[in-house]
């Protein structure tokens, strides 16, 4: 049983029919070709006030349009003349006279709903999306359990802790910020994910993922236990796998680049392309690293553009030999700020004398000048603070305080924003002209920390969850915290997530 | 969208034509009137548009068919209490098990990881305990191979009982007195040829071994010994130190084995001690199969298992704890693994 309108259409469909209907919503409600874009645009004008913006509706029985609201001009049609249902022409709801109400009706909704997919077709937006409606059979299941796991500002909700399997917080960690990775929830929990390893799902990294989230939001309070994910990982990562500490950053990378490749599974439509790829780890993850070199004798600039899923940001004091002119660049210390980390990172490079590049303009070898940028910017942005120094001989954790901002503004590290000669210098008075309603606007969810020293020590994570609360992640211990702990703390991988999407 | 677009350049259109009437100077301001009034009506649109949503949902029903329940809501309430994580739990001091996926045997989780290295054969501790074999092998050639076969449960530390053993002896003079040193052993029955060889340990550790498989099986009372007895097979594998499952007649063990272990068991609280050389325990009984139904029957055995890679720590239910806060160092983790490592070499002679 489907929802049905009032007694009154049905016996006007029983009569009539839904042909009228069906005219009506494909001319004047949702216009599937330029025909009828212009008829509508022509003829909808209320029939006796000649006005144009009043809720005008149409007579579902003569060719009659009328005003609804002030004049009431479809009333008066309707007592007139007794037709009872008028179609209001900018939604297509059906309203009946005689139960002084709009109706719904499931044949009425179907009409209504093909003529807007076609009519989405004929301007070009394929892809639509319909929110779910429950059918009868769902709403009296919904109303006979009223039990609900809901993501609300009090609900634990999407929070659980994680076992440690023995030296695998470093992928709690990682695991606990994917999970709270607000697109990639989204993606997860509306099971977007089809299995393109044929036969193979329980090898499917991105299956279990989608476990995962089943786990993380199923409302059960002890903590999961990610084994299985942990052997898929060692079984597609070899690198990592073991029985020690790992880099949490180099298991993101890893884990990354995995859910990649089972993303495309067995299908080729990526093989043709390599750089460009439409599975949701590089929606969500992937950017575009600008490289300008510029020959120091003839200016002329060479640009690639590198795919990037992390930006590794150097804390130590900088090799002063490469400073261009440290005069005019100021004096980059040690940063002490994720700023001002960024602005080390986009600023132009010397070369040096000794990685001399062939200019392909001027045909010979040349000092260059090299700048990064950020061509695209991708929806999480992942800093990669370089605590971790290993020369030879040696390994060293620095634990500087680095500043880290719960709002990021990009804009000045576009390459949109790089002036051709003088590289960065004039980028700050455009970020501050800008800064407030940015496009390139981030916003923080997830902090990686870790203590201890380079050689042995504990990650945990903090975690952003519905609007701003924060939660503390240490394996299976998850704590309410405040987001100035957070933004007091160390930072080793910070996870920022845009605050506008742009439309693909 | 496109009926909005329609709209609007519709209404540009008629205003725009009366705008020409005007004086240039008011052009600005009827343009400016103009988009207003094509800015309230998209407004004006979409806000009628989610009336007629709500409303729809309204007249089908649907509208609160979403909402959380009160009981639901209480359940889930962040708890935000010093000393309680999110959930209002005490931290977490219950081991949690998981099922390898690689050889499908039950294991604590917290020891999964080393586990798991060893079960899929990689990490560095797996290439350095075969290069260690390997250099032990040839070099003591004659001693070891008599009982080849068996080295290979050795080096798997999560499994085999063999290790256990010896990093209790190895320790034995650092701590003397482990606590859990009684219950665990190795079995070698019959052929005794590690008896024999190993100088070290002496002819005697095996009959007090076996007789220390036995001792497993002490702490249980006569009635629950016969009861387990009456209903299953019963003859404890060598390798596993388990009571065989299936039923009396099962085609693994002969009758005279299971006459032995009865007479052991249930004889020996009588004070009637056999000749331990003369139990007969299984080495090939036990199947991978029957873990499961075995740790049902047999819950107090698996809570005696000593924990190898748990060395460092001294119980299990500070296991956890421990591992946290000294938290699987390198450099501590190799500490505390060198002791069990050395002891490979013990294991060959």
């Amino acid at each position: 049983m489907t929802h049905q309108g009032c007694k009154h259409l049905r016996e006007f469909k029983s009569t009539d029919g839904t042909g009228s209907y069906r005219i009506l919503v494909s001319y004047f409600v949702a216009c599937s070709s330029t025909e009828a874009r212009k008829r509508k645009a022509k003829s909808c004008i209320c029939h006796s006030c000649r006005v144009i913006s009043a809720r005008l509706h149409s007579c579902l029985s003569c060719v009659y349009f009328g005003c609804y609201g002030g004049n009431d001009h479809i009333k008066q049609h309707a007592t007139t003349k007794r037709h009872n249902f008028a179609v209001d022409l900018s939604h297509g709801a059906v309203f009946c006279f005689l139960c002084k109400d709009y109706i719904y009706d499931a044949e009425f909704d179907e009409i209504l709903a093909m003529s807007r997919k076609a009519s989405k077709q004929s301007i070009g937006l394929d892809k639509t999306c319909q929110p779910w409606e429950p059918s009868c059979i769902e709403k009296e299941l919904m109303q006979l359990h009223p039990k609900r796991r809901k993501v609300t500002e009090y609900s634990t909700i999407g929070l659980r802790g994680l076992i440690n399997l023995g030296n695998t917080c470093f992928m709690n960690c990682i695991v606990q910020a994917l999970t709270h990775t607000p697109l990639l929830r989204d993606f997860f929990l509306a099971d977007k994910h089809n299995c393109l390893m044929l036969n193979e799902s329980q090898r499917c990294l991105v299956c279990e993922m989608s476990r995962l989230f089943q786990e993380f939001y199923s409302g059960v309070r002890t903590p999961h236990t990610p084994y299985r994910l942990l052997h898929l990982v060692w079984t597609h990562a070899r690198h990592l796998a073991g029985y020690e500490q790992q880099d949490a950053h180099e298991f993101l990378i890893a884990a990354l680049d995995v859910l990649h490749r089972h993303c495309k599974g067995n299908n080729g439509l990526s093989k043709s392309n390599p750089h460009h790829c439409n599975c949701i780890i590089d929606q969500i993850f992937t950017g575009g690293l600008q490289s300008d070199v510029t020959c120091q004798k003839c200016n002329n600039v060479s640009t690639t553009i590198d795919p990037f899923w992390d930006i590794s940001l150097d804390l130590g004091p900088p090799p002063n030999s490469l400073l261009l002119n440290p005069a005019l660049y100021g004096a980059f210390e040690q940063p002490t700020s994720l700023m001002s980390c960024l602005k080390r990172f986009t600023r132009p490079e010397h070369l040096g004398s000794s990685a001399k590049i062939k200019c392909s303009k001027c045909h010979s070898y040349q000092e260059s000048t090299k700048q990064l940028t950020m061509k695209k910017l991708p929806v999480v942005a992942c800093f990669h603070l370089k605590r971790f120094e290993h020369s030879t001989g040696y390994h060293k954790k620095i634990s500087t305080y680095v500043e880290f901002p719960e709002e990021l503004d990009m804009t000045a590290f576009m390459s949109s924003s790089r002036s051709n000669n003088n590289g960065y210098s004039n980028q700050v008075v455009h970020l501050t002209a800008n800064g407030l309603t940015s496009q390139h606007k981030y916003s923080l969810y997830a902090v990686v920390n870790h203590r201890g020293t380079a050689d042995t020590g504990h990650y945990t994570c903090f975690i952003r969850q519905h609007k701003n609360q924060w939660f503390k992640c240490e394996d299976h211990l998850i704590t309410k915290v405040d987001l100035k702990d957070v933004l007091r703390s160390e930072g080793y991988l910070l996870f920022y997530h845009k605050q506008i999407l742009e439309y693909e | 969208m496109d009926v909005i677009m329609l709209d609007s350049s519709e209404s540009s259109n008629s205003r725009g034509s009366r705008g020409e009437d005007l004086l240039e100077d008011d052009e600005e301001e009827e343009i400016k009137r103009t988009l207003n009034s094509v800015m309230d009506e998209l407004v004006d649109d979409v806000v009628l548009g989610l009336c007629f949503e709500t409303h729809r949902s309204c007249k089908l029903g649907t509208l609160f068919l979403d909402e959380t329940d009160i009981e639901s809501e209480n359940l889930y309430r962040i708890v935000d209490q010093v000393g309680l994580d999110v959930f209002g739990q005490l931290p977490q001091k219950k081991q949690l098990e998981c099922i390898c996926p690689n050889c499908s045997r039950n294991l604590a989780a917290s020891r999964f990881a080393p586990h798991l290295e060893k079960c899929m054969g990689m990490g560095r501790n797996s290439s350095r305990i075969a290069s260690r074999r390997i250099l032990a092998n040839t070099g003591k050639q004659e001693n070891v191979a008599s009982d080849n076969d068996s080295e290979d449960n050795k080096d798997d530390n999560d499994w085999s009982y063999a290790v256990d053993r010896k990093s209790k002896k190895s320790r034995k003079d650092r701590s003397g007195n482990s606590p859990r040193r009684g219950k665990i052993s190795k079995l070698k029955n019959g052929d005794g040829a590690i008896g024999q060889h190993d100088t070290k340990m002496g002819s005697s550790h095996t009959t007090e071994a076996s007789g220390q498989i036995f001792h497993l099986y002490d702490s249980m009372t006569l009635d629950e010994k016969k009861s387990i007895l009456i209903q299953q097979c019963g003859v404890i594998s060598e390798h596993t130190k388990k009571m065989c499952t299936r039923s009396h007649r099962c085609p693994q063990h002969s009758d005279e084995q299971r006459r032995m272990v009865r007479m052991y068991l249930l004889g020996s609280q009588h004070g009637g001690l056999l000749d331990v050389d003369e139990v007969q325990v299984d080495i090939d009984g036990y199947e991978d199969g029957d873990s499961q139904s075995l740790r049902e029957s047999l819950q107090w055995e698996a809570a005696s298992n000593p924990s190898p890679a748990d060395s460092t720590s001294t119980t299990h239910s500070t296991g956890s704890r421990k591992r946290k806060k000294g938290k699987g160092g390198k450099k501590k983790g190799a500490i505390a693994r060198s002791s069990p490592s050395s002891m490979y070499e013990f294991n060959i002679h």
